[in-house]
């Protein structure tokens, strides 16, 4: 296992390289670019655009400027952001907190009720409960983001008054717990409410393969309680699919966290990220998409562990 | 005890010309049985033939607009009100389920098909194959999607086809990667071991032998990714890089709708309605197959 | 016994439904600590988080300017009635006054005594010194250069009094450099001695501790809020308030439901869907401001088709404008015969839009050779008449315009593409290459001077004309204005320009739009055309 651990670890740097060198030449194909911004200010002129250019180093080739963004960027230097025209990897690390904050806790929740709810429906099959469950699933899975970050804003900040409309913590105040959770609940389940469904899909389809294995029957034959055989027995075995697709999500949630974050004004990584790429502040996009990049590799590699782990029949030789 | 999942082959395992037949003839006869699926299957079939239809059952032209009826709530004129340009609510949304179903059902078969044939040989090749095939995958899965579906919309403009095709191929990763583990399950079975046995060459045992047992999860995600498909497209029009009139699709009327959530409810439910109506029957359909191709499932009757 | 499994399920299930509920009731309502005048919080509602908080640094960001303009001040500023007062200053230098001298190239400024810096330094001469050498340091990322380039010498007659000398006459120096375009100057104290370098990334720049507005800084959570307390010793009326808290939030929605919900006193900028919903909040008031803005569609003059201006004016005629400004404006708006908005002096009152009248755009078509075909569009030598409208995505009103559009064109027989990019793609590529579009709709807010907006969007090599339209009445035109001293003569040639410009259609012409700001629980609020929304921001007052 350890071996196979470092040899993944290996095969993740020339990952992650190829992903910044792809995303590197991606950016530079984008039209717009970061000229964009000073094209209507009032009296700009050739020579200063070309001045601006040169400051930002993209008077060189794309070649060029990679070698020299990947030598920086190897040794922490990421450069300094065209919009605020401050270092970018202290920018997303200030940001950092607020993101994880939500993608955490809504990941948790997620996982949560995505066992309760897909193990329900598994084991009762069919039932009234089993189709409660799939028709609200699928309305949290059918509604964009967007939409349904809207909704909720309006029926619970607008009309009902029960939770802010948007921010992490209320303007102006001191910092207070409560006020932090306050704030955090309608984002948050926002954001869950989209994973929630396709994972417990995943966790219901994947009992109901368990469930109906011989080695379930036998237990159950056998006459260990029901509770016993569903949690000890099917659950582990149906675990080993989730884990995957779970792992998996949790990269899938920044997605999610992109727009659920610009909804509700969440000052988090996401809404930065976004930022960067319609203003086109390159070296804020670099610095977010390699941290990503690094974190989603990291997963992966915990995915395959776990599913390690769980299936003693997989060999890491 | 041992927790080896002991499952027999559950089809023949080659199928010819008539088994074939007679095992979709049972597949049809297990889906028939699934209630609810069926009832899915006709919900989907109608609002289809509706969308095929949208040009000969619409009451009024597309984009007509009519500045007299602004924002009109529902009526017997306008069945589902009008927009902001008083056009006809219901016009759109029969054109629209043209273009959303299009964008869903191909984008899912470009993934799955992708996925599909990424993930069988990975999984069943192993080795450097493997290594190599899911470290291309790796980086798949971490170019942020929204980056990549937003540029390459830019680039290539944002048409029907180029959003199938820009969706499909950001989305096939969960399908390879759930494939793989599949195949990575299925190829030490005994059925496998005995199609190699008597020589029969990989691709055939890919195909023939492995594919249509890995297929149950498959289909699962694939019906999800249909509606994955159909609600990425409407975040590219909220983030302005999405279809343009006159092709709408439910994605672009519920982005719309947005600016009149208080003012005109009816713009924001009535494509919203849809979206969730097609994802819930694909879905529904979708376990009712699942259910159907896999043999080993009991139908349990109430 | 399946019966009872799913009560394992309880457990978990109360503790996860404990847990929303230990969260949700733990504070009060949203809001502003409401209290008596001078200790409430105003939270002002911000699209775009401000790049930086230095007055002179770039890029060019409204919503910079909006928080800038709370902290520092410039010498001069421009009342909603477009009139040049003293800010910094105790007057405004005039001919008369000896203020400018009469070769109109030397200026004295006299700076308020009691105007000073949050760190006790008076606001003086020296400070007017810096922002000069800092803004024309070429490696400085400065906002804007206009005007500063013609300064030769800032010279100090007293602390309090300094002469500004220039290269070459430049009448519009105040407005470009001393008000409205700057929201302020800088403090030598912090910038003397920096390089560029330094200037372009100090910590200043996102803690401008040294400032000398009606609020001073406090504090910025990067992507949250930037909060500003007023300031004690400011020179000018005494704040209302204490506190102000700029809450960004980067959706129009999500502005609409703060308003709503009663979290947010102001919103700038709402688009004109929103006007009905704003309005219904108790409390709110929307105002609706002219502007020297107004929206058109350029023309691509490299497409051949549109160089026949026979063609430009059956498009002109086939778009119901009228209709636009009615039915999607609701009214609020003026529309165009030819750019420049009623509230500029450079605008033609004698020009007349032109009418709606699809039966003329068919038969000038027609007469252009362009005829009609069985497939319900017009053709010539083989060709379809057909043109590709672009404007920037994410503006339902743009959106609703172009569907109107398409609508109108087709009854006159001409196919148009819609083809929308966000706002940096087609500001940035889109249409300075000149690819990809025949019809490029935007917005052009001038300042208050109009001459530079029309050398750069209509003169032959003008930075923004995007669509290579080309005059050279309008060339000359520009070029006389451009060295005459008297206001009365520039509009007179002014004026001829825009009757070139409305004949000849460089633009499809169609209205000015207002600003739609709106306040929720506030007053004091005042719009000002020429400047941002904060410029009288120590009168904002909070009504509960």
């Amino acid at each position: 296992m350890g071996v196979f651990i470092v040899r993944r670890l290996a095969q993740a740097v020339p990952v992650i390289f190829l992903i910044s060198l792809l995303l590197f030449f991606m950016m530079h194909a984008m039209p717009g670019g970061p000229l964009a911004m000073y094209v209507h200010q009032p009296g700009i002129t050739k020579a200063m655009l070309e001045q601006i250019r040169i400051d930002y180093g993209l008077n060189h080739g794309v070649w060029t400027q990679y070698v020299d963004w990947l030598d920086k960027a190897v040794r922490g230097d990421f450069g300094y952001s065209y919009v605020y025209a401050q270092p970018a990897v202290t920018m997303m690390l200030a940001r950092l907190p607020a993101t994880l904050e939500l993608m955490l806790s809504s990941f948790l929740i997620t996982v949560v009720f995505s066992f309760l709810l897909g193990v329900y429906s598994a084991v009762r099959q069919y039932s009234l409960g089993d189709y409660a469950i799939t028709v609200v699933s699928y309305f949290g899975f059918s509604m964009p983001t967007f939409w349904l970050g809207l909704m909720v804003l309006i029926l619970f900040s607008v009309q009902l008054h029960w939770f802010p409309a948007g921010g992490i913590s209320t303007a102006g105040a001191a910092f207070s717990l409560g006020d932090r959770l306050w704030h955090l609940v309608l984002p948050m389940l926002v954001l869950a409410f989209y994973t929630l469904a396709s994972e417990s899909r995943y966790v219901r389809s994947s009992m109901l393969d368990v469930i109906r294995q011989d080695y379930i029957r036998t237990a159950r034959a056998k006459g260990l309680s029901e509770r016993r055989v569903i949690w000890r027995h099917a659950l582990r075995n149906a675990l080993l699919p989730v884990v995957t697709v779970m792992v998996m999500d949790a990269a899938y949630l920044f997605g999610g966290a992109l727009i659920t974050e610009t909804i509700f004004s969440w000052p988090g990584m996401g809404r930065l990220f976004i930022q960067a790429i319609l203003q086109s502040d390159y070296p804020v996009l670099m610095a977010i998409v390699s941290f990503l990049s690094v974190v989603i590799v990291l997963a992966n590699i915990l995915a395959d562990v776990l599913y390690g782990l769980l299936d003693p029949r997989i060999q890491y030789s | 005890m041992s927790v080896l999942p002991q499952r027999e082959p559950p089809l023949p395992a080659s199928p010819t010309a008539p088994r074939f037949e007679s095992w979709a003839h049972l597949v049809f006869r297990r889906f028939i049985h699934h209630r609810i699926a069926v009832v899915a299957a006709l919900v989907l079939l109608v609002i289809m033939l509706a969308a095929i239809l949208a040009p000969w059952v619409s009451p009024y032209q597309l984009g007509q607009p009519d500045l007299s009826a602004m924002l009109a709530p529902p009526s017997l004129h306008h069945p589902m009100g009008t927009d902001d340009l008083g056009i006809d609510l219901f016009t759109e949304v029969l054109f629209g389920g043209r273009v959303s179903l299009t964008i869903g059902v191909f984008s899912a078969l470009v993934a799955v098909l992708v996925g599909g044939a990424i993930g069988s040989v990975s999984g069943y090749y192993g080795g450097i194959v493997d290594a190599l095939l899911m470290r291309v995958t790796d980086v798949g899965l971490s170019v942020p999607l929204l980056f990549v579906v937003l540029l390459l919309s830019l680039l290539i403009g944002p048409t029907p086809v180029s959003i199938i095709t820009i969706i499909g191929l950001t989305s096939w990763m969960y399908p390879a990667r759930i494939v793989r583990s599949q195949f990575l399950t299925l190829k030490k079975r005994d059925f496998v071991e005995a199609a190699r046995a008597v020589g029969m060459r990989s691709a055939r045992i890919i195909v023939r032998e492995i594919f249509p047992n890995a297929m149950a999860p498959l289909i699962v995600n694939a019906t999800l990714l249909v509606g994955q498909a159909i609600i990425l497209e409407s975040v590219m029009s909220f983030l302005g890089a999405g279809l343009t009139p006159p092709n709408i699709s439910w994605g672009y009327l519920l982005n719309q709708a947005q600016s009149f959530t208080t003012s005109a409810p009816w713009l924001a439910i009535f494509p919203g309605l849809m979206i969730f109506l097609v994802v819930l029957a694909v879905n529904l359909v979708g376990d009712g197959l699942r259910d159907a191709l896999d043999p080993t499932s009991i139908r349990r009757t109430r | 016994m399946r019966d009872k499994w799913w009560k394992s399920l309880l457990g978990p299930l109360t503790a996860a439904g404990l847990l929303l509920a230990v969260a949700a009731p733990a504070v009060g309502p949203a809001g502003q600590a409401a209290a008596a005048s001078g200790s409430g919080t105003v939270v002002d509602g911000l699209y775009e988080e401000p790049g930086n908080l230095n007055p002179i640094l770039g890029p060019d960001m409204t919503y910079s300017q909006i928080v800038d303009t709370a902290i520092f001040r410039n010498l001069f500023m421009i009342t909603p009635q477009g009139v040049m007062e003293p800010d910094l200053a105790t007057v405004v230098p005039t001919v008369q006054n000896g203020g400018i001298s009469k070769n109109g190239l030397a200026y004295t400024f006299h700076i308020k005594q009691n105007a000073n810096w949050t760190n006790g330094q008076p606001v003086s001469c020296q400070d007017v010194y810096e922002t000069w050498k800092v803004v024309t340091n070429p490696a400085v990322l400065a906002v804007t250069r206009l005007g500063w380039d013609d300064v030769t010498n800032v010279k100090t007659i007293s602390p309090k009094v300094c002469e500004v000398d220039l290269k070459q006459p430049f009448p519009a120096i105040l407005i470009d450099d001393f008000s409205g375009n700057l929201p302020g100057i800088i403090p030598y104290s912090v910038f003397n001695g920096m390089t560029a370098q330094e200037i372009n990334t100090a910590a200043f720049n996102h803690d401008p501790t040294v400032t000398d507005g009606p609020y001073t800084f406090q504090s910025w959570t990067p992507g949250a809020s930037i909060t500003v307390v007023a300031n004690p010793n400011w020179y000018g009326p005494k704040p209302k308030e204490g506190t102000i808290v700029f809450k960004i939030i980067p959706d129009e929605n999500s502005l609409l439901a703060n308003a709503q919900a009663h979290q947010i006193n102001t919103y700038y900028f709402a688009p004109i869907e929103q006007a009905k919903q704003l309005k219904a909040i108790p409390g709110a008031h929307v105002f609706f401001t002219p502007m020297a803005a107004w929206e058109s569609a350029d023309i691509n003059f490299r497409n051949p088709t549109l160089r026949d201006r026979n063609v430009r004016v059956a498009l002109e005629m086939a778009i119901n404008r009228q209709a636009i400004l009615k039915s999607i404006w609701l009214g609020y708006g003026v529309l165009s015969a030819a750019d420049q908005p009623p509230i500029i002096w450079a605008n033609n009152p004698k020009l007349k839009p032109y009418s709606y009248d699809p039966a003329e755009s068919k038969i000038l078509l027609n007469n252009a050779g362009w005829k009609m075909g069985s497939d319900g569009y017009r053709h010539k030598g083989g060709k379809t008449l057909q043109l590709v409208y672009a404007t920037t995505s994410g503006n339902p009103w743009r959106e609703a315009t172009e569907r109107l559009v398409q609508y109108w064109f087709k009854q006159i027989g001409v196919k148009m593409i819609i083809h929308d990019y966000p706002a940096n793609v087609y500001f940035g590529t889109v249409l300075p290459s000149g690819k990809g579009w025949d019809l490029g709709e935007f917005e052009w807010t001038e300042g208050y001077d109009p001459a530079a907006s029309e050398e750069q969007l209509y003169e032959s090599n003008g930075a923004q004309n995007y669509g290579k339209y080309s005059n050279l009445a309008v060339d000359k035109l520009l070029k006389e204005q451009d060295t005459m001293l008297v206001q009365s003569s520039r509009q007179t040639v002014l004026r001829q320009e825009q009757a070139i410009l409305h004949q000849d259609l460089p633009a499809l012409w169609y209205y000015t739009p207002d600003e739609i700001d709106a306040t929720i629980d506030l007053t004091g609020y005042q719009p000002d055309p020429w400047y941002v929304e904060t410029w009288n921001c120590y009168d904002w007052q909070l009504t509960q």
